[in-house]
């Protein structure tokens, strides 16, 4: 067989496979696709209450007292053998409230820590934690807490420590 | 076969979807919240050899109140007690029974008196009070 025959063979061959490709492809035309769209209302985040660990007395011995504000009752805590007390004061853990679209679910996140300066140098680290890793829009879980703890010891400079720290809510 | 209108319109979905995830500009919000704390250094008010309060306290005991600092005791000395929520953050008193000799009270007390709790002078010692229950008064700022 020469050349030009199998050339023609070939072609032959192709245009036979071409022929109900271009079949299918017509008739998918009475097929018509299905499209779709959600539109929901933008998250919105709430700041009902700052994280507040209030006024304490740091330690006078060599031991270490960690200040806790939980996310529970958000009540202030003093744990540790340190000698170190709490002073009445006002305190409380940082309570948010997520709005959008109702029946929207949603994940929280926040840094693990972040930092209180009391403007003179000192500086205190805070492990943070949540209430909630997620919650539904609309719901009693829209609401949640971010409380934290750090310890202080006889060494902790005095004053008064402030910080900020970034919370998100996502749509899931 | 995978027919060409669905291919085009899988790859429709996957460019809008590309495009919708790429914009989470409501999908998201985020805010940053303040945090707070005050950490006071401690002084030290230490009862040692004041003998007429030791014997004002000797048989007595501190009348609860509320507490805003640790009392420590050292010895044979009983440590008192605590309670919490003081009702007046400008005078706060700390409870318990016992000795206090030895006794060391911290906090951020400007100054201390005893008294029986019933309109005593900062600074004065009254062994006659109406209660009979003395009390140790620490004024706070």
């Amino acid at each position: 067989m020469d050349k030009l025959m199998k050339l023609g063979i070939a072609l032959a061959l192709a245009g036979g496979l071409a022929v109900p490709a271009l079949a299918q492809n017509s008739a998918t035309t009475a097929s018509p696709t299905q499209g779709s769209a959600t539109i929901v209302a933008p998250i919105t985040l709430t700041e009902n209450s700052t994280l507040r660990f209030g006024s304490m007395v740091k330690p006078t011995n060599d031991n270490t007292n960690t200040i806790t504000v939980g996310t529970g009752t958000c009540a202030t805590a003093i744990t540790g053998t340190g000698n170190g007390a709490l002073v009445s004061s006002t305190s409380g853990c940082a309570t948010y409230t997520a709005g959008g679209e109702s029946g929207q679910a949603f994940s929280i996140s926040n840094p693990a820590t972040f930092n209180l300066s009391n403007g003179n140098g000192g500086t205190i680290t805070v492990n943070l934690t949540r209430s909630a890793n997620s919650g539904t829009i609309g719901q009693s879980s829209a609401d949640f807490k971010v409380g934290g703890n750090f310890n202080i010891d006889k060494n902790t400079p005095s004053g008064a420590y402030t910080g900020e720290f970034a919370v998100t809510v996502t749509y899931q | 076969m995978m027919r060409p209108k669905r291919v085009l319109a899988g790859l429709g979905a996957i460019l809008i979807s590309s495009w919708l995830f790429a914009a989470p500009a409501g999908a998201a919000n985020s805010l940053r919240t303040g945090g707070s704390a005050s950490i006071s250094e401690a002084a030290s008010v230490t009862v040692v050899t004041n003998a007429p309060l030791q014997i004002l306290l000797a048989s007595g005991s501190i009348a609860p109140s509320g507490v805003t600092f640790t009392v420590a005791g050292s010895g044979a000395v009983a440590v008192p007690g605590f309670v919490s929520a003081a009702a007046d953050a400008n005078s706060l008193l700390v409870s318990g029974n016992g000795l206090m000799t030895g006794t060391t009270m911290n906090g951020e007390a400007l100054s201390v008196s005893v008294g029986d709790g019933i309109g005593d002078e900062p600074g004065q010692a009254n062994t006659g009070g109406n209660t009979g229950v003395k009390v140790v008064v620490a004024q706070f700022n």
